[in-house]
C-alpha cells in the first residue's frame, strides 16, 4: 500500500509518502521513524473514508489545497480539494502534524 | 464582546480607517492616478476579517505567547550588548543561584551537576567576559574548559554574575517584569477564549463514545467496573473504525485489532477475520442504523455549537454583519475553515454573490499578530483587478460576469497559477512603496510565499511588460494580457508551473536550472516581439508566412517545456 498527501498553499508546502511494503515514510523528504507507520495509514484512511473524489470551491483566492492518494490491493484511490473541505480534514492535518514535530 | 487589544492595536480589527487610505493612496502611486476613483471604492468598500486560530496544533494564544516572548528576548538581548555579553545569552544565567554557587565552589560540587542549557549559559557568559573560547582553546569540551577557568577564576566570574544581576535590577527588571505580567495576562485571555471551543470539541467527542459504549455493554452484558477506561476506549476506537471505513481500506493492522475486538466481545469463535465478517450475527451488530445516526448527528451538532460558541467566529460574524454582508452557511463553513479546519494559510480572497445578487468582496486574513502587511497587500491586489457584473443574457435571464486578475470564474481559463505569480510580483512592488512610507500593520515581519519562490524566472519578463500587466488587472476584461501574448501566456504559464511545482522548496536553488528556466521565459519574450512586429507589419502577403512562422516557433518551445 502506498500513500501521497499533498497539502500546498501559498505559504506552505507539505508532503507526505508512505509505502509500508518498503516501510518507508516521509514529511517533505524528512524521514520519519519512531512512529507506528501502520498505526498512521489506518487512521488517514479511516479518516477518508466518508470524503468525496472532490472538494472545490473556484471562488475564493489563495485558498489551501490538498490532494491525498491511495494505492492498496491494485486500486487506487484519489481526493482533491481547493477552497472547499470535508467535515474531519482537521483530523488529517493533526495527525500530520503530530508526527512532524 | 470585548475588544482583544494588544499593543493599543485591537488583533482583530486592526485597519483604521486612515491606515486603509495611507495603503490605498499606495495602491494608486504604483497603478496611476486614473484608477483612483475604482481603486478607493474596491478597497473602501471591501470587508477586511482578520480572524483568530483554534486549531489543536496552534491558536491565537501561542501567536500572543510569542509575541511577548519577542519583546522579553528584545529586552534580554539589550541589556547583554550594552554589557558586553554574548547577545543571545540566556539572562538566567545571573538569576541562577545553581549556578553562582557551582561558580563559588569552583565547579566542585558533589550533589548536583549543572544541566545542558545551564552549563551552555555559563560557557557563553564566560566566554563573553573573559574574551576566551571554549571551541577554539579546548577544542569544544565544556566540562575540561569550565573545570579549568573556574579553578583559576572562579572569583571574578562570580563578580561579575553578581554585578551583572545589580545592573539587570537596576535597569531592566521593571520592564521585564511588567511585560511578562501583560503577556501572562493576555495569554490567559485568550486561553479561556479557546478553551470555550475545544470543551466542545471534547465533550462531543465523549458522547460519541458514550454511544459506543453503551451499546457495547448493553449487548454483552459485560459488567462496566471489569473494564479499565484505557481498554473500553481502546475497543470503542476499533469500532468506529469498522463502522467508518469501507473493506477496501482495512489493512492488516486493522484486522488484528479487529479480532481483538471480536474476541473481548466473544464473537470470533475461533474463526479467521473474513470468516467472522461473512457472519450476520456480527454483521448486525456492526451495521445499526441506530448507532450511525447517533453519531452522524453529534457531529453536525459539535460543528453548530462551535460555530456558536467560538469568539473568534463571532467577531467574524458581527463584522459581517455591520458590513452588510449576508453570512449564509457557505461563508460560515469558510470562516470555520479559516478558524478552526486550516493552519496552513494566511490569506485569502473571495467575492460572494449571495442569493439576491448582492456583490461582497472578502479578504480572509490572519489576527494581527500572525498578520505580515505582505499577506494584506497580495489579498488587496487580487480585491482591485477583480470585477463582477450581474446582467441579463437574451432570454432575461440573470448572468454573471466575473474577474480576478487575469482570471475569470467558471472559465476553463488555465492562468490561476500564472494570474497568483503576477499578483505576487504587483503586490511586492506596492509592498515596497507601503514600507517606503511606513505605514504600519501586522506584527508578522515576514512569510514564506511560496509564489514568490517562482518569480526570479519571469521577473525580468514582468518588469519589462509592467505597463501591461497594470492595465491588464485594472482592465475589466481577463483576457487583456492573453490578447496582447496571444499563445505566449500559455507557455509562460506551463513554464512557471513546471517550475513550482519540480522545485524542491528546502534547498537551494541550483543555479543551472534557475538558469534554463529564465531561458526558456526569455524565449517566450522574444516570441512577442516577434508577434508585436509581425502584427504591426501585417499585410495579406504576410498572413500565411508568419503564421506559419509562428507555428513553427510553437513547436520549438513545445520541445523545449
Amino acid at each position: 500500500m502506498r500513500i501521497s498527501i499533498l497539502i500546498s498553499s501559498a505559504d506552505n508546502i507539505l508532503k507526505v509518502f508512505l509505502d509500508d511494503e518498503n516501510r518507508t515514510f516521509t514529511i517533505n523528504s524528512k524521514y520519519i521513524q519512531d512512529v507506528n507507520l501502520d498505526e498512521f495509514a489506518s487512521k488517514v484512511l479511516r479518516i477518508i473514508s466518508s470524503w468525496e473524489s472532490e472538494y472545490k470551491n473556484t471562488n475564493v483566492f489563495d485558498a489551501e489545497q490538498f490532494c491525498v492518494k491511495v494505492e492498496k490491493d491494485g486500486k487506487e484511490y484519489n481526493y482533491k480539494g481547493f477552497g472547499s473541505y470535508p467535515d474531519n480534514y482537521i483530523y488529517l492535518k493533526s495527525l500530520i502534524y503530530g508526527v512532524g514535530r | 464582546m470585548d475588544k482583544f487589544k494588544i499593543n493599543g492595536v485591537d488583533i482583530f480589527d486592526p485597519l483604521d480607517k486612515q491606515t486603509l487610505d495611507s495603503i490605498i493612496e499606495c495602491f494608486i502611486e504604483y497603478f496611476g492616478e486614473e484608477y483612483r476613483e475604482k481603486i478607493s471604492s474596491k478597497l473602501h468598500n471591501a470587508t477586511y476579517l482578520f480572524l483568530g486560530s483554534e486549531t489543536p496544533f496552534y491558536s491565537t494564544s501561542n501567536s500572543v505567547v510569542d509575541y511577548y516572548n519577542e519583546k522579553l528576548n528584545k529586552i534580554i538581548s539589550r541589556f547583554n550588548i550594552e554589557n558586553g555579553l554574548h547577545k543571545d545569552l540566556a539572562f538566567n544565567v545571573f538569576f541562577d543561584k545553581k549556578i553562582l554557587k557551582y561558580v563559588s565552589k569552583k565547579g566542585k560540587l558533589n550533589k548536583f551537576k549543572l544541566s545542558e542549557s545551564q552549563s551552555d549559559s555559563l560557557v557563553e557568559f564566560i566566554e563573553s567576559i573573559l574574551h576566551c573560547s571554549c571551541e577554539k582553546d579546548f577544542k569544544g569540551d565544556k566540562e575540561k574548559f569550565l573545570s579549568t577557568i573556574l579553578s583559576k577564576q572562579s572569583k571574578v566570574i562570580s563578580k561579575n554574575l553578581k554585578l551583572c544581576l545589580k545592573k539587570w535590577n537596576k535597569t531592566c527588571k521593571k520592564d521585564y517584569n511588567s511585560i511578562y505580567k501583560i503577556g501572562v495576562r493576555t495569554r490567559d485571555k485568550f486561553g479561556i477564549v479557546e478553551r470555550k471551543t475545544k470543551k466542545i470539541v471534547d465533550e462531543y467527542t465523549r458522547k460519541e463514545n458514550k454511544v459506543i459504549e453503551d451499546y457495547i455493554i448493553q449487548k454483552t452484558k459485560i459488567n462496566p467496573s471489569s473494564i479499565s477506561k484505557k481498554e473500553m476506549g481502546k475497543y470503542v476506537d476499533i469500532f468506529k473504525d469498522i463502522i467508518e471505513k469501507p473493506n477496501d481500506f482495512v489493512t492488516g493492522y486493522d484486522i488484528k485489532n479487529r479480532m481483538e475486538l471480536l474476541t473481548f466481545l466473544n464473537l470470533d469463535k475461533d474463526r479467521s477475520y473474513n470468516e467472522c465478517f461473512k457472519d450476520k450475527e456480527i454483521i448486525d451488530f456492526f451495521i445499526n442504523d441506530d448507532i450511525s445516526n447517533k453519531l452522524k448527528g453529534l457531529r453536525i451538532e459539535s460543528k453548530k455549537q462551535v460555530l456558536k460558541t467560538s469568539d473568534y467566529i463571532k467577531i467574524a460574524a458581527k463584522k459581517l454583519k455591520k458590513n452588510n454582508v449576508y453570512n449564509d452557511s457557505k461563508l460560515e463553513d469558510k470562516i470555520f475553515d479559516f478558524v478552526v479546519n486550516n493552519q496552513g494559510i494566511s490569506g485569502m480572497f473571495e467575492t460572494n454573490v449571495s442569493s439576491d445578487n448582492k456583490v461582497s468582496n472578502i479578504c480572509f486574513l490572519r489576527q494581527n499578530l500572525d498578520l505580515c502587511v505582505d499577506t494584506l497587500i497580495h489579498e488587496m491586489t487580487h480585491l482591485v483587478s477583480s470585477n463582477t457584473i450581474i446582467y441579463k443574457d437574451s432570454g432575461n435571464n440573470l448572468k454573471q460576469y466575473r474577474k480576478v486578475g487575469f482570471y475569470e470564474y467558471g472559465s476553463k481559463n488555465e492562468y490561476s497559477f500564472l494570474n497568483e505569480i503576477i499578483n505576487e510580483y504587483v503586490s511586492q512592488e506596492i509592498c515596497k512603496i507601503v514600507k517606503q512610507k511606513n505605514i504600519r500593520i501586522g506584527e508578522k515581519k515576514s512569510r514564506e510565499c511560496l509564489y514568490s519562490k517562482a518569480l526570479p524566472v519571469v521577473e525580468p519578463f514582468f518588469n519589462q511588460h509592467e505597463p501591461e500587466i497594470k492595465k491588464g488587472l485594472m482592465s475589466d476584461n481577463f483576457s487583456y494580457l492573453q490578447d496582447k501574448f496571444g499563445d505566449n501566456m500559455e507557455y509562460l504559464n506551463r513554464i512557471i508551473k513546471k517550475y513550482y511545482e519540480t522545485s524542491d522548496w528546502n534547498v537551494m536553488e541550483d543555479a543551472t536550472r534557475l538558469n534554463a528556466y529564465k531561458s526558456a521565459v526569455v524565449k517566450v519574450n522574444e516570441r512577442i516581439k516577434e508577434r508585436d512586429y509581425n502584427r504591426q507589419n501585417y499585410n495579406l502577403e504576410d498572413k500565411f508566412s508568419s503564421s506559419f512562422k509562428e507555428k513553427s516557433n510553437n513547436k520549438d518551445l513545445e520541445q523545449n517545456l
